[in-house]
């Protein structure tokens, strides 16, 4: 039953429940109004309209009750119910409000405590929809007396103004007030709280937050100290230091060297992002030959592309940027990773450097493959590989583009990929090649 | 001096095992090694032994390696004898020599180095483990 408004339809859910319950109880409360209304009419004869007021008492009662029934039994159209109760509310307090005097009655003020109580039970576009036909109705019904349709009546209390009056005014004045502020003030305490709840919640994830990553910044820093060991110990292994080895046992040795080394490249990785995260890495600028570098770079990862025979091709020119020698080292050695990693057998790696005044680029492309166009956001994020399945495939925790964006954003730059799918991926770092403005500062002083 | 007693070198490291890879690879280049597991026990070894070279480890217990160099450089005895400091703080090859001169070490190595180019720094201070000083 999709006929109502989407904002009606959403109070259908479990969770709103005990607005409706809200509603109902209100609705009770109009009645009881009404009543005292009706009462008051016959026993004072402040109004000649006895029976108009109880008709509209017993119709409000009847839908009224009707709801309660719904909702206590959760039938389906209780939702139909409970805005036929609303549209009722709205036709009894403008029939009130007609029997009491018109358009100029005393009465109108129960139209502002309908519409109050809307606001805070409901939402927006359900409190607007209840005002707009609160406003046709009271509009027809002024214009109805107006063209002499239907006859005038009589305000209350017409006439001499005796003691009791005020006092029944008072009464009103009561209820028409204090209806909006009981409500109002009860859901604003309940607001209130849940802010202060959520305050000491988001607190608390904060603080978490930086606890993990200052764990995780001491974790991987002692996880390094054995590692060293294994590779020392490798080392001397291969070396012939604790007696003579054959051709296989060096080789094993030189394996369990660089797998320890591969292990410390991902340690590095996590130790150098959650610093990002907690902001202890600085940048530190400096003159870097950029061919020297790329040497060094592709010096550190050979053994990665000797293993999958892949063809490295490096066109740097010869050029001094100033730049972050470290944190480039860590960038450059993770897109060149990356791209070995992703790339088949006999492939192809190839860096390409271009200086161009104030902004220098390094572009690593490689044969592997490939990115999926849509996938271009999701690879710079952190432990994500496209695929669930490739993590077996291609190893890895997908950290290392994490890590390449970040440091790129802190030295100031940009790092952009364009792909074809099994055809291959370039990864283009952009970064300034002089010293940036604040730091220049810096420096000067 | 014309001396071809074998040299001999301290380490004061408290990881015992890169103790032991220091020990064992320089002791297979034919070095004398003694070694220290904390600060004021390389010191006191430096007295009884009076080594050719020392490897101070920088993180040490109780006295860290910067203040042992200090204390052993500023005696005459030891003003001449060089110290290698080790650390595993990362630190770029051109900022680790920087980094020592404070401590009058002759030298920063940066955990894990490689144990060629230790071997080659050894060398370059005190020579061959049985060569004339």
């Amino acid at each position: 039953m999709a006929w109502l408004p989407p904002y009606v339809e959403e109070l259908r859910r479990e969770e709103n429940r005990p607005k409706l319950w809200a509603g109902v109880w209100t609705g009770y409360l109009i009645v009881i109004g009404f009543a005292v209304l009706a009462a008051a009419a016959v026993l004072f004869d402040i109004s000649p309209y006895a029976v108009p007021f109880a008709l509209i008492v017993a119709t409000k009662l009847a839908i009224n009750t009707l709801c309660l029934v719904a909702l206590a039994r959760r039938w389906r159209f209780a939702l139909e119910l409970m805005t036929l109760n609303i549209t009722a509310d709205v036709f009894c307090m403008t029939a009130g409000i007609y029997y009491t005097g018109g358009p100029s009655s005393q009465l109108i003020a129960i139209y502002v405590i309908e519409v109050a109580v809307m606001a805070l039970l409901s939402n927006l576009g359900t409190t607007l929809l209840t005002s707009s036909g609160i406003l046709v109705v009271y509009a027809t019904m002024c214009i109805l007396v107006w063209q002499g349709v239907l006859p005038e009546t009589h305000r209350l209390g017409e006439g001499e103004m005796r003691g009791w009056h005020v006092l029944l005014y008072l009464v009103f004045a009561a209820f028409a007030i204090g209806v909006p502020t009981v409500f109002t003030s009860r859901i604003m305490t309940k607001l209130r709280d849940r802010e202060q709840k959520l305050e000491a919640r988001t607190a608390e994830l904060i603080e978490a937050g930086k606890q993990k990553s200052v764990f995780l910044a001491s974790v991987t820093h002692e996880l390094r100290t054995p590692i060293h060991g294994v590779q020392g110990m490798a080392d001397l292994i291969a070396q012939g230091v604790y007696g003579p080895v054959g051709e296989k046992q060096r080789d094993a040795a030189a394996t369990i060297k660089r797998n320890a080394q591969s292990l410390l490249h991902l340690i590095d990785d996590l130790l150098a992002l959650v610093r990002a995260d907690v902001g202890r890495l600085d940048v530190k600028y400096g003159a870097v030959d950029l061919k020297e570098l790329v040497e060094q770079v592709t010096g550190s990862v050979q053994w990665m592309l000797a293993t999958k025979k892949l063809t490295l091709v490096a066109d740097v020119p010869a050029a001094t940027v100033v730049t972050d020698r470290r944190l480039l080292t860590h960038v450059l050695v993770n897109l060149v990773a990356n791209a070995a990693k992703f790339t088949p057998e006999r492939g192809e790696v190839r860096i390409h450097a271009h200086v161009d005044g104030a902004r220098f680029t390094v572009a690593v492309t490689d044969t592997g493959i490939g990115i999926p166009d849509d996938k271009y956001q999701v690879i710079f994020e952190a432990f994500r590989q496209l695929d669930a399945g490739d993590e077996r495939a291609y190893g890895g925790v997908g950290l290392g583009l994490a890590l390449v964006k970040r440091l790129c954003d802190m030295l100031g730059g940009t790092v952009r990929v364009a792909s074809v799918v099994s055809k291959g991926s370039t990864f283009t770092v952009e970064l300034p090649a002089t010293t940036p403005p604040a730091r220049a500062l810096d420096v000067a002083s | 001096m014309g001396s071809t007693a074998v040299k001999k070198i301290l380490v004061v490291e408290d990881d015992p095992v890169n103790l032991q890879i220091l020990s064992d690879f320089l002791a297979a280049h034919g070095y004398d090694m003694r070694a220290a597991a904390t600060g004021p026990e390389g010191v006191a070894q430096f007295w009884s032994e009076r080594p050719d070279l020392m490897l101070v480890d920088v993180q040490l217990p109780r006295k860290n390696g910067f203040e042992v160099c200090w204390e052993i450089k500023r005696t005459p005895e030891g003003e001449h004898t060089p110290v290698l400091l080790m650390s595993a703080v990362y630190s770029p090859r051109d900022e680790q020599d920087r980094f020592a001169a404070p401590s009058l070490a002759e030298g920063y190595l940066s955990k894990p180095f490689d144990l060629g180019d230790l071997l080659s720094r050894v060398k370059r201070l005190i020579g061959d483990a049985t060569a004339t000083a």
